[in-house]
């Protein structure tokens, strides 16, 4: 793991309500590092993550929304973030309360540093 | 679908060019999108296995996906021939003929899908709707001839501009647009403009079906619970999800500068309206 990857993912864990954080292949959902707490099942967040944010970034390439660039699914106890660029995607698995901007805001700063 | 078990089912045909999981394969590379990938496997498939009405019902949804309704339906029509009771084929017929407002035979082939699987809720919500369409086509005339109407209006194009305009007072005259799809992603409802005014609800229909499925089956891995939204910004719009019922899926878009919040507002607003739709049949 580079250490840019290593910085950005142990600074998007350490905000408030984050269980995970991880990096992974946008195309097949294999996950490459992962900084997560010891009940998260990382490999099947990677997969889920990814094929959600593939789904979501073909649909929008069909009605000619241009680049996907994140997305966010709530669930009764917990949410999900995903963005990606390229191949390369992190997904970040957080409390019901964490705060929705600021994880977005920081995921896009992790996406650019590693970019 | 995770990338390990697409490439186990391609080493198990890898393996043995005979095995049935080319049908499993087929069906999740036409739901990334790998649309030529996925006619490559089925067509092999069917030329193993001509007699298998579950090969050209495989062949059958990529051609779908493709938009090639005529040999989707050749497909669907073989394999029917083949077992007259394959639940898939006389689903995907069914909707070929919802798709092309011959709601009749609709009605007929969903009946004799749901006979098949009487517990297949998402058919049984597309048949009450079908019905429902059905009854209203053959109201519509009487009336108009009451009212010694010369020209009676077509009752069919009624119900579809009903369905297609269910969240249009919500919407606005704004960049927005709203679908409900169905779990496997046929477009119950709504329209889905792109930027040049062209309806694409089908082909979104066709990456976003068995979504709800997959996202309560790995929700359910993560102990997560429910999902309860999707929120997805783009480049030009943002596309909020959430589920409707019976594994429908509800999906509002607005143009990229709508506060999320609004529509996320929306999208509460058209998953009421869907459900009060979907349950007047009920």
């Amino acid at each position: 793991m580079s250490a840019t990857l290593q910085l950005a993912l142990g600074t998007l864990a350490a905000l408030p309500g984050v269980r995970a954080a991880l990096a992974a292949t946008a195309s097949d959902g294999l996950a490459a590092a992962s900084v997560a707490a010891v009940d998260v099942d990382a490999d099947a967040l990677a997969a889920f993550g990814t094929a959600l944010f593939q789904r979501t970034r073909l649909a929008n390439a069909a009605a000619g929304y241009g680049e996907t660039r994140q997305l966010s699914l709530d669930a009764e106890h917990g949410r999900v973030f995903v963005a990606a660029s390229g191949d390369f995607a992190f997904v970040v698995l957080a409390e019901p309360e964490a705060a929705a901007g600021l994880l977005r805001v920081a995921l896009l700063r992790a996406l650019k540093a590693v970019a | 679908m995770d990338a390990e078990r697409l490439q186990a089912w391609k080493d198990e045909l890898a393996r043995d060019g005979q095995s049935p999981v080319f049908i499993p394969l087929v069906d999740a590379l036409r739901r990334l999108g790998k649309l030529d990938e996925a006619h490559r496997y089925a067509v092999q498939g069917l030329e193993r296995h001509p007699h298998m009405a579950g090969a050209h019902d495989a062949l059958a949804r990529v051609m779908a996906d493709r938009g090639d309704e005529a040999q989707a339906r050749d497909e669907w029509e073989f394999a029917l021939r083949l077992d007259p009771s394959h639940n898939a084929s006389l689903r995907g017929l069914g909707f070929l003929a919802y798709k092309r407002r011959d709601l009749a035979t609709a009605e007929q082939l969903l009946a004799r899908a749901l006979h098949a699987n009487p517990a297949d809720d998402g058919l049984a919500t597309a048949l009450r709707r079908v019905r429902t369409e059905l009854r209203g086509s053959e109201r519509v005339p009487s009336a108009a001839a009451r009212n010694g109407a010369r020209h009676a209006p077509p009752a069919r194009a009624n119900a579809a501009d009903e369905a297609r305009q269910l969240f249009a007072t919500l919407l606005g005259d704004g960049d927005r647009t709203a679908l409900l799809l169905d779990r496997d992603g046929l477009v119950l409802a709504g329209t889905y403009v792109d930027g040049n005014g062209r309806d694409v609800a089908d082909e979104i229909g066709a990456h976003l079906g068995g979504l709800a499925d997959e996202a309560t089956r790995a929700l359910r891995q993560l102990g997560l619970g429910r999902w309860e939204s999707l929120t997805v910004e783009a480049q030009h719009a943002t596309v909020a999800l959430a589920p409707g019922l019976e594994g429908a899926v509800v999906m509002v878009a607005a143009a990229r500068d709508t506060q999320v919040g609004l529509v996320r507002r929306l999208l509460a607003q058209a998953r009421q309206r869907a459900s009060a739709w979907m349950g007047v049949a009920a």
